[in-house]
């Protein structure tokens, strides 16, 4: 796309134009920094490496949105493609006043980790638009959406970038995106947005696969230690989907939950909570707390004495000053980046081994591949089919990142990110540099 | 990684994974009030 062929409304940054300088505690500059990380452990041609730490291109749209009240506003709108080496870009769009170009491109390198560590055949993409979707009406949030997706199409589709729901995005957005791309391509793609509602193509297992995948690592990461899940107890932080899920898994496979919480604090009970209990479906949302023995807050779970800590709320809970507090002899990231770089450190020192969020709660993207997939070939599988897909793939991921964690005696971080990379240099090295 | 910080003082949007409802809750419903199925958080990215 040439800048004196772009419409008006759309640009294309190179990496040469990128002039932020990024902190070590923002999403590119983790990302960069995981990659530098990751490259110190393998002898990769430097050449390779320099082509990683910069995106393919970002994309920056201009969405001018007729408001309900007749006004127009425009809003601005980012695709951030990193790397599409192994295949399609791949990556949420999120609506959120506070979303920046950086933090889209730091997002879509991180996404390019993710399904390389999962072995999934797509690079990592991000985007989204500047705005409080809680600001505008249901009509206006599909008038964006419909624009967005005009100003986009000529860099997303099946082959080419996947989109799915993020942060102020859903299914419903995802099928306005579908349709909006499909009455201008003249046919019905399916393909081109993942997180779709079922009856338009989306995929049964989405809602539970990232706490799914959560509960299958913590199964795995304790049999690794030769720890019978059985004698486990597990303190959740965030009972959401993923924590909600994970919790009530590990439950049902013998591991003892003494803890889960939400933003009012937790429910304690040393002898084992039943996460299946709480809370208690009824006309009006009761919090976690309203049915515990016992009540603490998030800062004293995060300090439990149990044997797997798992937070699974919000990024960065886990501090240099929280991580000294803890008393877990394994953490399993369940939420994006609940850890701080410094509080990584202070853990490692503690030698408090610590499972990544790029490949825990991988199940999310795993099973959005999956929707791919049946899109792809027009046919649906079963709920029990993509559990045992999901299961399929995320014991063949732990295969891969153990084997690095053992033969390189690392971090499991540092061996998730070495697998990504050797993955990623290898298709590198094979496709050459165009032309 | 320091993704955008979440804003957990004011009610958060939660969509139904099947029917596509939106509830807008101070604390997770868990499940849709209307038919039954999971919820997901629509602060929270999926993949």
């Amino acid at each position: 796309m040439s800048s004196d062929t772009t419409p008006p409304s759309t640009q294309e940054h190179r990496p040469g134009s990128e002039s932020e300088e990024s902190d070590p505690e923002s999403t590119l500059g983790t990302a960069r920094r995981q990659l530098e990380r990751a490259a110190g452990h393998l002898d990769i041609d430097p050449n390779v490496l320099e082509r990683l730490k910069h995106p393919a291109r970002v994309h920056e749209v201009f969405v001018p949105l007729e408001r309900d009240d007749g006004t127009v506003e425009v809003f601005t709108g980012y695709r951030a493609q990193h790397d599409g080496v192994r295949g399609p870009f791949k990556g949420g769009l999120r609506y959120h006043p506070d979303l920046t170009r950086e933090e889209c491109v730091g997002m879509a390198m991180w996404m390019t980790w993710k399904c390389a560590v999962m072995d999934l055949p797509f690079g990592g993409a991000k985007g989204g638009v500047v705005v409080d979707p809680k600001a505008l009406s249901r009509g206006e949030v599909e008038r964006l959406t419909r624009r967005f997706t005009q100003e986009l199409r000529g860099v997303v589709g099946p082959t080419t970038d996947v989109p799915a729901p993020d942060m102020g995005t859903d299914s419903r957005t995802m099928a306005w995106f579908m349709d909006a791309y499909s009455m201008q391509e003249g046919e019905t793609v399916p393909g081109v947005v993942t997180g779709k509602p079922p009856v338009v193509g989306g995929s049964y297992g989405r809602a539970e696969a990232p706490g799914r995948s959560v509960a299958i690592v913590t199964r795995e990461a304790c049999r690794y230690y030769d720890v019978e899940l059985s004698g486990v107890t597990v303190a959740v932080q965030g009972f959401g989907s993923v924590g909600a899920t994970a919790a009530r898994l590990l439950d049902d496979w013998g591991a003892t939950v003494v803890a889960v919480s939400d933003v009012d604090g937790a429910a304690y009970d040393p002898d084992g909570i039943d996460p299946a209990a709480i809370p208690a479906h009824d006309e009006a949302p009761e919090a976690v707390t309203d049915h515990a023995p016992s009540v603490i807050s998030n800062r004293e779970l995060l300090a439990l004495d149990v044997d797997v800590l798992v937070p699974a709320a919000v990024g960065n809970v886990l501090t240099a000053d929280t991580a000294e507090e803890v008393r877990a002899d394994l953490v399993v990231e369940g939420a994006n980046g609940p850890t701080t770089f410094a509080a990584d450190a202070v853990l490692r020192e503690r030698s408090v081994p610590v499972v990544p969020d790029v490949l825990a709660n991988a199940g999310g993207v795993t099973v959005s591949y999956f929707e791919w997939l049946q899109d792809r070939n027009r046919r649906s599988w079963s709920r029990d089919r993509v559990r045992e897909e999901l299961e399929t793939e995320l014991l063949a991921a732990w295969d891969a990142v153990r084997e690095a964690h053992d033969r390189r005696d690392v971090s499991w971080r540092d061996a998730a990110y070495v697998v990504a990379l050797s993955r990623l240099v290898e298709a590198h090295e094979a496709r050459g540099l165009f032309p | 990684m320091r993704d955008i910080d979440y804003d957990t003082t004011t009610a958060t949007d939660y969509e139904c994974i099947q029917c596509g409802t939106i509830v807008t809750a101070d604390v997770n419903p868990v499940t849709c009030p209307e038919c039954g199925a999971p919820v997901r958080n629509r602060e929270m990215p999926i993949e």
